[in-house]
């Protein structure tokens, strides 16, 4: 048997270990996917502490309920999955107390910064601040979609899912992916008028 | 369709997630509709912004960090639930079994309360009365006295009037 330390060992042989109780094999699984996990729960957030938060409680599911997981798709889509689900329960959270956190209204403050950054290109510096703005309008924008539209569009823009895949995070059928994707890009259309 | 810019399989479309069969389909209706090409156009243009303006969240935490949290996290957890599971025993024990268990307390005090009057009362002499009713002639060393029990009467002194003994 290889060392679980091996980055090869494929998923769904931790996953078989996990389910005896091994929490070696779980340890080695929250480290190959929590950068994934966390990118996915900031990206629907926007706030890095809820993110944190989602993470971590991503996590605890995973390993609580890796009884109920049958392998018929990834283990990356079934974490996703419970990252994408909590994430839509805090959003709804925050709109149903209409409070938005203040980072995710601040347009491109933290675009430079460690987190929220935009994947830079060499450019100049008239460039930067122009994506800073660019991307302190994505950010808004965003934030204005309904917690649906906005896990289909980061699922399939931000982390290249196909609708399969989607379908299968999100719980729901192709088409359904399809029209909310449509109805999330037509929105975003309007919110970003001024750059496109 | 009340609207034919609302079209879902747009987005199909320029994901490369329609069918083959309904591929030429929604192209030859965008060509032919300005509204729905300009509404397939609108969904490329979006695309492309985020795609080219995509975000990279690097994780605060290092990967034995967030395993620490998580470890940490999962621990606490099972020693809380191993806590309720333990209450949960106790508490199913005593609703399942409280029931056969006093009675069995019930008997347990009586069968010994029993025995207990066994031994103090030695058994002297049983008889039956000139009418038939079965009496018993106990002593009862401790006390230092004698009792006659008679069938559907108390203990009664043995030196009364009806005492058969005496």
């Amino acid at each position: 048997m290889p060392e679980l330390n091996d980055i090869d060992v494929p998923d769904m042989q931790l996953v078989a270990l996990v389910r005896k109780g091994d929490m070696n094999a779980y340890e080695v699984l929250v480290k190959r996917y929590h950068q994934k996990v966390f990118g996915l729960a900031m990206s629907m957030v926007q706030n890095e502490a809820d993110a944190m938060d989602i993470s971590q409680e991503t996590f605890i599911r995973g390993w609580k309920s890796m009884s109920r997981f049958e392998g018929k798709s990834s283990l990356y889509t079934w974490l996703y999955r419970i990252t994408a689900n909590l994430a839509v329960d805090v959003i709804r959270r925050r709109q149903s107390k209409g409070t938005v956190p203040f980072e995710e209204w601040l347009p491109g403050e933290d675009a430079g910064d460690e987190t929220g950054k935009l994947m830079e290109n060499q450019e100049l510096p008239d460039e930067t601040l122009s994506r800073k703005e660019l991307a302190g309008a994505i950010k808004e924008s965003l934030a204005k979609l309904s917690p649906e539209h906005r896990a289909v569009l980061v699922l399939k823009e931000f982390e290249d899912l196909d609708y399969k895949e989607i379908a299968d995070v999100i719980g729901c059928s192709i088409g359904t992916v399809m029209s909310r994707l449509f109805y999330a890009r037509r929105n975003m259309r309007k919110y970003l008028k001024g750059w496109i | 369709m009340k609207n034919p810019e609302n079209m879902p399989e747009l987005a199909g479309y320029i994901d490369g997630e329609l069918p083959p069969s309904q591929v030429d389909r929604v192209k030859d209706m965008a060509d032919a509709n300005s509204g729905l090409k300009q509404a397939m156009e609108d969904q490329e243009a979006v695309k492309k912004l985020l795609r080219l303006n995509r975000f990279t969240h690097e994780v605060p935490i290092t990967g034995d960090m967030m395993w620490d949290r998580v470890y940490r996290a999962i621990e606490q957890e099972e020693r809380k639930f191993d806590a309720v599971r333990n209450t949960d025993l106790i508490t199913l024990i005593i609703r399942r079994f409280w029931a056969p268990a006093m009675a069995a307390c019930l008997a347990i005090v009586l069968f010994s309360a029993h025995q207990g009057l066994n031994d103090k009362f030695v058994t002297i002499r049983e008889m039956r009365t000139p009418h038939g009713v079965s009496a018993t002639n106990y002593r009862i060393p401790e006390a230092g006295v004698t009792v006659i029990w008679m069938e559907g009467l108390d203990y009664i002194p043995a030196n009364s009037s009806i005492d058969p003994a005496s």
